[in-house]
């Protein structure tokens, strides 16, 4: 998904990017054990390649397992158990899990965990739980990252139009307008500033607007990527009425 | 261009679930990439076509070395 975000600042922004990165709980797999592991690799790689397979995240019904009341993450209301049994030759994948949960299931099914040779076995039990990105990568719901929307200005006298921006932009967004460079669509440009280097006469200045913002979530496919941005303001949110709770507190 | 005895650059290898730099899940890419590469496609092309597209994305998909075979010899 991509937006864009005005009449802001970056400290604004980074805020959200962080939040979106950190803050919006997502199923991984938490713990797992090993029945039979008959497979070349040790338990801990298994595990290890397991959680970090993205699982579809249903939006209600499952807490943090801090926030649970069982307070050992073991319930139904924090934690989702799969399974896993197959025997060689054959390549566990992903789709190979069974959960306990129809809506808490492996985004894709192709993700290969361990290859088994002939008479190989693994079984195990894997139990998934909500977390926060800031505490494992596992638990990220995807990648954020922001950039400026460029300020293209150019020097109509020293301008003589020969046209070298437009060769140099690796975009191919720039384009001559009555002999003078225009940016056809600013979201595009990547602020690599070859179009200035380029420029003979040295005509062309690139700046970046410090209030506009092009956003691009991409998720994992465990939640949708506007629910992570909703679910990331919604605890930026939060915090902040906590902190201004705290302020008051401080005056009173 | 380094190939391994596949004649691929990487191979059947205990493929990185995810990019090592960004975490994007590039897991299930694999199979059909490589699929590409034997029927004698471009990587560049066949990773363009995946939609791989950041650069930390691309070196893991081309350089991750295949060694399941080799281990799978050894006991733990």
């Amino acid at each position: 998904m991509e937006f864009i975000l005005s009449g802001a600042n970056p400290a604004f922004a980074n805020s959200i990017r962080r939040a979106a990165m950190r803050e919006a709980p997502v199923m991984a797999i938490d713990e797992v054990e090993f029945k039979t592991n008959e497979s070349a690799m040790y338990d801990e790689v298994l595990a290890h390649r397991l959680a970090l397979t993205p699982l579809r995240t249903p939006l209600k019904g499952y807490v943090l397992p801090s926030e649970c009341s069982c307070r050992d993450g073991r319930c139904s209301k924090c934690s989702v158990s799969l399974t896993l049994k197959c025997e060689g030759p054959a390549t566990a994948t992903s789709g190979d899990l069974k959960s306990t949960d129809e809506e808490v299931t492996p985004v894709s099914s192709s993700v290969p965990i361990i290859k088994l040779e002939k008479g190989q076995r693994l079984e195990l039990t894997a139990i998934a739980r909500l977390g926060l990105g800031r505490e494992h990568a596992k638990w990220q719901p995807g990648i954020v990252a922001y950039k400026y929307i460029p300020i293209f200005k150019v020097d109509g006298k020293a301008c003589d139009g020969c046209g070298a921006c437009v060769k140099a932009c690796p975009q191919g967004i720039i384009s001559l307008v009555k002999e003078k460079p225009k940016i056809s669509d600013p979201v595009q440009c990547i602020l690599c500033k070859a179009c200035s280097e380029a420029c003979p006469p040295k005509a062309i200045t690139i700046g970046s607007d410090a209030t506009k913002f092009v956003f691009r979530i991409e998720s994992t496919g465990a939640l949708p990527p506007e629910q992570i941005l909703f679910k990331a303001m919604a605890t930026l949110e939060d915090k902040c009425k906590e902190f201004g709770k705290l302020v008051k507190k401080l005056k009173g | 261009m380094a190939l391994n005895q596949d004649g691929l650059i990487g191979g059947r290898d205990i493929r990185p679930v995810r990019c090592f730099t960004c975490g994007k899940l590039l897991g299930d890419k694999y199979e059909e990439f490589e699929r590409r590469l034997k029927q004698g496609e471009d990587p560049k092309h066949a990773l363009d076509e995946l939609g791989i597209k950041r650069y930390c994305c691309r070196s893991t998909m081309l350089t991750s070395i295949d060694l399941t075979d080799e281990i799978a010899k050894f006991k733990r």
